[in-house]
C-alpha cells in the first residue's frame, strides 16, 4: 500500500532543510533529506539577509527535491511566541472569548498585526491550559511568499517548539517515566518536560551555540548579556535548573527520571556529563534509529546517523501523521483558505464526478429504451415486410379486378342491349296482335333528360268493330286498359304514364301514352 | 476575475463539470428524443401489423395466389367480352385509300352500286340519293378525315344492304355523325386536333343533310372504353320491314346497336281499307297507311386494352 508523503521544511538561522516523510505500516520513514546551508559570508543576524538567503536556499532545494504536495513549514523559534495560559473549564464559546482576551493581553503586538493560534493542553477536572502561539503577520507573509516563490505549497506553519515537543513525545512513548528533553539549537534551546500522566511543560530560551544570534523576539526568554560570559555548558545547566524549578512551581511537575539531548551534534558533545552531575539522572542522546526508517543516503553518517539533529523535522512529521498531537497552525488566512480548498479538492472532485455522472443512468436508460424499441421495430419489420408485399399485391390486384369487373359488366351489358329494341318492338307487336284491331300511329323519343330513363311518346287507335258507327263501348276501354297493362310488362319498360284517350270519332278510340324505360336494363 | 485567479482549480472544475453536464444533458435530450421517436416508430409498426392482420382479404401467400388466379380468369373473361365486340366488328376488308381522290372514287362506286341495288329491288330512292355522302358527290374527303369517312362508308353499305333485304317501300335518307367529332373524341390531344382538323372544312362543299347530332343520353358510348359511330336511317314501309331490318341488324357481323326507333304515319302514301259490315261498298274507317321509320344505330368499337397483368 502506498503511504502518502509529507514535506517538512525547516527554516533554520543558517540553513534550510527539507525532509520527505511517509508512514507505511505505522512507522515513520525518511525518504529524502536535503540541507541547503547559507553562504558563510552571509550576515546571519540580519532579518533581510536571512530572508534572502532562505529564498535562495528554497529555490535550490526545489531543484533537488521533486516531491510535490503541501509543505509543513517549521517556523524558527525567534519568529514565534509561545505561552501557556490557564483557563477555567467553561463552555467552548466562552473559552474562545477568554482565549481571545488572553491573547490580546499576552501578545506584545496589536492583535491585528499577528497571526495566532492555540491548543488546549494539560486538561484536568477543574482547569485546563492552552498553549498559545503567535507570530508577526508581516514576517509570516514574507516567509510564506518566499516559500511560494520557490514553488512550494505552504500547508501548515508550525512553530518549532511544537515540533520539538512532538519529537520528544515520540522518543518518550512507552517510556513510563518523567522525561526531560533538551533540544539545542543555533540560537535557542527548547526544554520539554513530560510527566507520566502525559502532562508536559515547555520552555524556549535564547541560548544557542551561535553566540552572535540576534535577540529573540518578545516572548522568547533571553539571557542577559554579560561582559564576560561563562562557558556555554555552565549557562545551559543554570537555565535547565531554573526551568525545572519553574516547571515544578507552575505546573507541579516532578523532577525528570532521565534527560534526552538532541540538536546540533557539535553542541551536544560534552553536555551529558555536566548534566548528569547536576541533575543526578541519566542523560542520553536522542536516537531515532529505532523509531524512524532512514532511507539509504538520506542522512549523514557518524554523529548525524542517530537523527538527533532531526528532532524538529521528525516531530513535525509525527504531527502530520498523528492528528492527536497538540498542534497549532500559523498559516496566514489567505494561504489557509487555499490550503483548505486544496484539502477539499478530493471532495470537490468527487462531487464534480458525481454531478457529471448523475445524468448517466437516465442516459443509459433512454439508450437501452431506444435500442430495445429499434430492435423490436426491426423484428416487426422483418415479420411485416412480406405481409405488406402480399397486401400491396392483393390490393393492386383487387383494384385491377374491380376495374376489370366493371369493364366486364359494361361490355356484357352493352352486348345484352343489342337486341333490346328488337325485343321491345316484338313485344309491342305481340301485344297489339293479342288485343286485335289496334294500331300504333306514332312512336317518338321524348326529349332526353340526363339521368332520367328513356321515354317514348306513343299514339295509336283502337277499332270498336262491334260499334263502328257509335261511340266506343266499355269493352273497348277494357281492351285498351288491358293493352296498356301488358305494355307495362314489356322488357326494358318500367311503366306506362300520361295516358290520354279520345273517343270523338265513331268506332275509334284514339289514345296517347308514354312508355317509361327502365333504369336498370335500359334500352 | 480575481476570484477565478485565486480559485483556478475550482473554476476549472466547475467549468469542466458544467461542460460535461451540459454535454450529457444534450446527449440525454438527444437520446430521449431518439427513444421517443423509436417508440413512436414501434407503435406505428405495431399498428401497421395489426392493420395488416385485419386486412381483407388476409395478406397471405395463399390469398395472393388465389387473387392472381382470379385476376387471370377475369382477364380471360374480359378478353372474351371485348372479343365479342371486336369479332362482331369484323370490319370490311376494304383497303383504306391513302389519297382523297381514291376515296372519292370508292364513295362514287358505292353510291352507284347502292342505287343499282335499289332499282333492282324496286325500292324508291331520291334520284340524287348519295346515302349520306352528298358532301363527297364531287370531291373526296379531306385527308385528315379520310379513314373516318371510309369507315362510315363501309358501315353505311352494310346498313343499306340490310335495309334493302328487309323490304322497305322507300329509302328516305341516311345520315351519319360528323367524322370530325369522332376524331376529336378518339384523339388524346383534342386541342391540337381541334385546331388542325376542326378548323378546316370537311370538304369544300359540306352538305348539312348528311349529318345529324346524336343524342348522347341514349348512346352506348363509354369514355375510354367503347367508342360509337352513330347513323340514322329513315325509310318507309310496313311494320314487317322494320322488324326484318331490326332482325338483320341484330344478326349482323358488325356490332350495330339500335339506339332508337321512331315511327310516324306517312299520310300521303297509298291507303288500305277494311270492310264495313253495314254496307257492301268499302268505307274507310281506319287508313291502313304506311309508316315512316327513323332508326338510329351505333356502330360500337372497343377502344381500351386490358390494363396490366396480375402480379
Amino acid at each position: 500500500m502506498v503511504s502518502p508523503r509529507t514535506l517538512i521544511l525547516e527554516c533554520g538561522p543558517d540553513r534550510v532543510s527539507l525532509g520527505v516523510f511517509s508512514r507505511p505500516a505505522q512507522r515513520l520513514c525518511l525518504h529524502e533529506l536535503a540541507v541547503q546551508p547559507f553562504p558563510s559570508a552571509a550576515g546571519r543576524n540580519r532579518e533581510a539577509q536571512w530572508l534572502e538567503n532562505t529564498s535562495a536556499a528554497l529555490r535550490s532545494l526545489r531543484k533537488r527535491i521533486k516531491s510535490r504536495g503541501p509543505v509543513t513549514l517549521l517556523l524558527p523559534a525567534r519568529f514565534c511566541l509561545t505561552k501557556f495560559i490557564k483557563l477555567p473549564r467553561v463552555e467552548p464559546m466562552q473559552r474562545e472569548k477568554i482565549l481571545r482576551f488572553e491573547a490580546a493581553q499576552n501578545i506584545p503586538y496589536a492583535i491585528e498585526e499577528v497571526i495566532w493560534d492555540s491548543v488546549a493542553v494539560n486538561e484536568t477536572e477543574t482547569e485546563a491550559e492552552a498553549l498559545l502561539a503567535a507570530a508577526k503577520r508581516d514576517s509570516l507573509d514574507a516567509l510564506c511568499l518566499a516559500v511560494q516563490l520557490a514553488d512550494f505549497e505552504p500547508g501548515r506553519v508550525l512553530p518549532t517548539t511544537f515540533a520539538t515537543l512532538a519529537g520528544f513525545r515520540l522518543i518518550s512513548r512507552n517510556g513510563g517515566e518523567n522525561f526531560l528533553g533538551v533540544n539545542l539549537g543555533a540560537q535557542s534551546t527548547t526544554l520539554v518536560l513530560m510527566g507520566k500522566s502525559g502532562r508536559f511543560a515547555l520552555r524556549t530560551f535564547a541560548l544557542g551555540l551561535d553566540e552572535n544570534a540576534d535577540p529573540a523576539p518578545a516572548g522568547t526568554e533571553t539571557q542577559p548579556r554579560v561582559e564576560k560570559r561563562e562557558p556555554f555548558s555552565t549557562r545551559l545547566l543554570q537555565e535547565v535548573s531554573q526551568s525545572l524549578l519553574h516547571f515544578q512551581w507552575r505546573s507541579a511537575m516532578v523532577k525528570p527520571d532521565c534527560v534526552c539531548l538532541s540538536g546540533i551534534p557539535a553542541g551536544l558533545s560534552g553536555l551529558s556529563e555536566p548534566l548528569e552531575g547536576k541533575l543526578q539522572v541519566p542523560v542520553r542522546l536522542a536516537d531515532f534509529r529505532t523509531l524512524v526508517d532512514f532511507q539509504k543516503n538520506s542522512i549523514g553518517t557518524g554523529a548525524e546517523e542517530s537523527g538527533a539533529a532531526l528532532v524538529d523535522m521528525i516531530g513535525a512529521a509525527v504531527i502530520y501523521f498523528e492528528p492527536d498531537q497538540p498542534v497549532v497552525n500559523l498559516l496566514p488566512p489567505r494561504l489557509r483558505e487555499r490550503a483548505g480548498l486544496r484539502a477539499r479538492r478530493p471532495w470537490l472532485v468527487a462531487a464534480a464526478v458525481l454531478a457529471a455522472m448523475i445524468l448517466i443512468p437516465p442516459l443509459v436508460h433512454f439508450r437501452s429504451l431506444r435500442d430495445e424499441a429499434l430492435k423490436k421495430t426491426r423484428a416487426i419489420e422483418r415479420e411485416s415486410a412480406p405481409v405488406r408485399g402480399w397486401d400491396r399485391r392483393n390490393q393492386e390486384n383487387l383494384r385491377l379486378l374491380a376495374g376489370m369487373n366493371q369493364d366486364l359488366a359494361l361490355y356484357r351489358d352493352t352486348v345484352a342491349r343489342r337486341g333490346s329494341w328488337l325485343r321491345l318492338m316484338s313485344g309491342l307487336q305481340d301485344q297489339l296482335g293479342r288485343v286485335e284491331d289496334v294500331w300504333l300511329d306514332k312512336l317518338q323519343l321524348a326529349t332526353a333528360v340526363p339521368g332520367e330513363p328513356i321515354k317514348l311518346l306513343v299514339s295509336g287507335r283502337m277499332l270498336d268493330r262491334a260499334h263502328p258507327l257509335a261511340k266506343v263501348s266499355q269493352e273497348t276501354y277494357s281492351r285498351v286498359k288491358q293493352l296498356l297493362t301488358h305494355l307495362a310488362d314489356l322488357p326494358s319498360v318500367a311503366g306506362v304514364e300520361a295516358e290520354r284517350f279520345d273517343s270523338q270519332q265513331a268506332g275509334l278510340l284514339k289514345f296517347d301514352f308514354v312508355l317509361v324505360g327502365e333504369k336498370q336494363g335500359p334500352l | 476575475m480575481s476570484w477565478l485567479k485565486r480559485n483556478s482549480f475550482l473554476g476549472a472544475l466547475i467549468l469542466a463539470t458544467t461542460m460535461i453536464v451540459g454535454l450529457e444533458s444534450w446527449l440525454l435530450w438527444q437520446t430521449r428524443l431518439d427513444a421517443s421517436r423509436a417508440l413512436t416508430g414501434l407503435d406505428q409498426k405495431k399498428r401497421e401489423r395489426e392493420d395488416l392482420q385485419q386486412r381483407l382479404p388476409q395478406p397471405t401467400a395463399e390469398t395472393a395466389r388465389m387473387l392472381a388466379d382470379e385476376f387471370a380468369g377475369t382477364s380471360a373473361k374480359l378478353l372474351d367480352a371485348r372479343a365479342a365486340i371486336s369479332k362482331r366488328a369484323g370490319r370490311t376488308a376494304t383497303p383504306t385509300p391513302v389519297k382523297s381522290i381514291d376515296a372519292y372514287f370508292e364513295i362514287a362506286r358505292f353510291v352507284e352500286t347502292e342505287r343499282a341495288a335499289a332499282r333492282r329491288l324496286n325500292i324508291a330512292i331520291r334520284s340524287d340519293e348519295h346515302f349520306g355522302f352528298s358532301s363527297h358527290a364531287s370531291e373526296g374527303p379531306h385527308v385528315e378525315i379520310l379513314s373516318a369517312v371510309l369507315g362510315q362508308r363501309a358501315a353505311v353499305e352494310k346498313l343499306i344492304d340490310a335495309l334493302f333485304t328487309a323490304g322497305p317501300v322507300a329509302l328516305i335518307g341516311v345520315q351519319r355523325e360528323r367524322p370530325v367529332a369522332i376524331l376529336q373524341r378518339k384523339s388524346q390531344d383534342q386541342a391540337r386536333l381541334g385546331k388542325s382538323v376542326g378548323a378546316k372544312p370537311e370538304t369544300h362543299r359540306d352538305e348539312p343533310a348528311d349529318f345529324f347530332d346524336p343524342v348522347y343520353s341514349i348512346s352506348l358510348r363509354a369514355t375510354g372504353k367503347i367508342e360509337a359511330n352513330a347513323f340514322r336511317v329513315e325509310f318507309s314501309g310496313q311494320t314487317t320491314a322494320l322488324r326484318n331490318y331490326l332482325n338483320a341488324l341484330a344478326g349482323s357481323e358488325m356490332p350495330f346497336f339500335v339506339r332508337s326507333v321512331e315511327v310516324e304515319p306517312l299520310a300521303d302514301l297509298p291507303k288500305t281499307t277494311i270492310a264495313s259490315g253495314a254496307s257492301s261498298a268499302p268505307v274507310p274507317i281506319v287508313t291502313n297507311s304506311l309508316s315512316r321509320f327513323r332508326v338510329t344505330i351505333e356502330l360500337l368499337e372497343s377502344v381500351d386494352e386490358i390494363e396490366g397483368t396480375a402480379r
